[in-house]
């Protein structure tokens, strides 16, 4: 399974308690708040939430659905004080550790992301981490998943719409609609980007980190996760496991090398569009002040 | 943990980085008093970065835990969208919950249901101005506001009222004696679904956007006290303020009339009378003749709003 949701959980055996009696579980035990992976997609975000799934020592929860759900209380502009009730909930029973000792790793959807400030508002102590792809590589990767790839990122764009997103961008309807899958991919990346610029400045709890640094500099990147998540690990040995070893969505043999082949056949073949984009989005950004690259870099000297 | 009342002897024992901290973590532990706190004091940068996004975000959820006051500030914002998204309809929903456990909530409840107002809260007519002056612009909307919503209005900071502030150069609010009236500023926390009405009829009536204007102030002025002669204009600010609006919440006072020192023009509205003016010419530069005074109140208490408008989105 890689997606705590109900469509991968299937048939598997449940076990069902009343919601109510969970919570006041958690808020008995104080379990710590989960440590959080938030990320715009197509960045190694399941990759390293696997990489937490170290017995003992962490788990790393991938999509929980009770996120998503938090999110479709947003979408349906529910009253606000539901969401943060719910939001609530979610966060106390993500602390629940599987093992004894253990601390869990959550990787949300990056759907939640535009609800990012009200997690720091509701939870002052957490620590979390910022992934996201550099925008070429996000658009390649758009790029060579085809028409799912490009039918995703409009799917993505239309929720960031719904959730407020695209008002930073002063764009009008007929702005949006005239843009191209990539264009449309490109302010969805610029959208997050933009939310996790904001929050890496605001909250000493969060560092950022992109996934190129990830895939190249993995001990170094894990180590410095194990000091801001307090967790003892052993990063060298994390980095030669299965998570950076096997395809994070079938479990295949996968290396760094193929990783990098496909990116740059993607690229490649899409190298005119995504250039055209990027010199498009990098203009957006200067007017919209989104910083291309986002502050509080998880391996910056001193932090 | 630390207790909140613990928390609190810290702040007030000038331990506040220690206190902050304290009750950052029983605020986080979902204790809706010390969110209310935190939320208070974030949306004021009191001993902490001023944040009023974040600010909104914990009265929202102090209130889903339970805490009334934070419920009815929470629902204050969502009405005017001050700091967040704004959900009118969401809101009156809210407002009609409270006014089962609080009259004055009742109150703001019944003078909106009175009104006439589109979906989004705007008034559906505005009744057109009398022109008193061209130099400077000047115009009185009779009888915009009922007599029940300057009652409200009165009512809703009667319990604030402190000695008026007024700008000096150095753009800080100040004492001083050129304004002997009592004034309370009815800021953003305390501007119910009602006032955020009449706010946006305001708006209406000026042709400009709510988010314009600066928290409504509703001035008193007892017999002797008055606003000696001034301008509302703003030098040197980013975003200046080209218009005025007087709302005359009673009449049954002598003198305090509103008077144009350099044209002569005097204004003595009657109840729920708005004199609009503008304190600018074209551009950013200050009209001489709106230079104008508060004379005054020879008898009986006068109570007058204030609604200064900027030139640009003024609300965070």
């Amino acid at each position: 399974m890689t997606f705590l949701t109900d469509h991968e959980i299937g048939e598997a055996p449940l076990a069902v308690h009343p919601r109510a009696d969970c919570v006041a579980e958690a808020k008995r035990r104080q379990w710590p708040t989960p440590r959080l992976i938030f990320h715009s997609a197509y960045c190694c975000s399941t990759l390293l939430a696997r990489a937490f799934d170290i017995p003992g020592v962490s788990f790393g929860l991938k999509e929980p659905q009770i996120l998503n759900d938090v999110v479709g209380l947003q979408l349906r502009r529910v009253d606000p004080r539901q969401v943060a009730a719910a939001m609530d909930v979610a966060l106390l029973l993500l602390a629940r550790p599987l093992g004894p000792g253990e601390l869990n790793v959550v990787k949300p959807s990056n759907l939640i992301n535009p609800l990012l400030p009200l997690f720091t508002a509701m939870r002052t102590d957490l620590r979390g981490l910022f992934l996201h792809a550099p925008l070429e590589t996000f658009l390649g990767s758009i790029a060579r998943k085809d028409i799912e790839g490009r039918a995703w990122v409009r799917e993505l764009m239309w929720k960031l719409i719904q959730l407020g997103q695209a008002e930073r961008f002063g764009f009008t309807d007929e702005d949006l609609y005239r843009q191209t899958d990539l264009q449309v991919g490109a302010v969805g990346w610029l959208a997050q980007q933009a939310i996790f610029a904001q929050a890496a400045q605001n909250h000493s709890g969060f560092r950022t980190l992109d996934s190129e640094t990830l895939m190249s500099r993995p001990v170094e990147c894990l180590a410095a996760l194990g000091r801001l998540f307090d967790l003892t690990l052993d990063a060298e040995a994390v980095a030669k496991g299965p998570a950076f070893r096997t395809h994070s969505k079938d479990r295949s043999h996968y290396s760094p090398e193929q990783r990098q082949q496909e990116r740059e056949r993607g690229e490649e073949l899409h190298a005119r569009e995504i250039d055209m984009v990027l010199t498009w989005a990098e203009r957006m950004a200067g007017h919209a002040q989104i910083p291309m690259h986002l502050p509080a870099s998880l391996l910056e000297a001193g932090r | 943990m630390t207790s909140l009342q613990q928390a609190i002897s810290l702040i007030n024992a000038g331990r506040s980085d220690e206190g902050v901290q304290a009750l950052r973590q029983i605020a986080s532990s979902g204790d809706p008093q010390a969110l209310l706190l935190l939320a208070d004091m974030t949306w004021s940068g009191n001993l902490v970065p001023q944040d009023p996004a974040r600010g909104r975000l914990l009265f929202e959820y102090a209130a889903a835990l339970g805490h009334g006051q934070a419920n009815i500030v929470a629902t204050n914002l969502l009405a005017s969208g001050i700091a967040g998204k704004r959900d009118w309809r969401l809101a009156l929903q809210r407002l009609a919950e409270e006014g089962r456990e609080a009259p004055q909530r009742r109150v703001a409840a019944e003078l909106i249901a009175a009104m006439d107002l589109d979906p989004n809260g705007d008034p559906r007519t505005i009744p057109a101005p009398l022109t008193l002056a061209d130099e400077p612009y000047a115009r009185l909307f009779e009888g915009l506001f009922t007599a029940d919503e300057c009652k409200h209005l009165i009512g809703v900071v009667q319990q604030l009222f402190e000695p008026s502030m007024v700008y000096r150069k150095g753009q800080q609010a100040v004492r001083d004696t050129i304004r002997t009236s009592d004034g309370a500023p009815l800021h953003w926390l305390l501007e119910d679904p009602a006032v955020t009405a009449l706010n946006r009829r305001i708006a209406a009536a000026t042709q400009t956007e709510y988010e314009y204007g600066e928290a409504l102030q509703v001035l008193r002025y007892s017999p002797g006290q008055e606003y000696r002669p001034h301008f509302d204009f703003l030098e040197g600010v980013p975003n200046p303020r080209p218009w005025t609006a007087l709302i005359y919440l009673n009449d049954d006072y002598e003198g305090g009339e509103t008077e144009f020192v350099r044209t002569g023009l005097k204004v003595r509205g009657k109840l729920g009378d708005m004199l609009v003016f503008r304190n600018s010419t074209s551009g950013d530069v200050r009209d001489p003749l709106a230079e104008h005074a508060g004379l005054p109140v020879t008898s009986g208490t006068k109570y007058l709003a204030t609604r200064w408008i900027r030139a640009r989105r003024w609300i965070p």
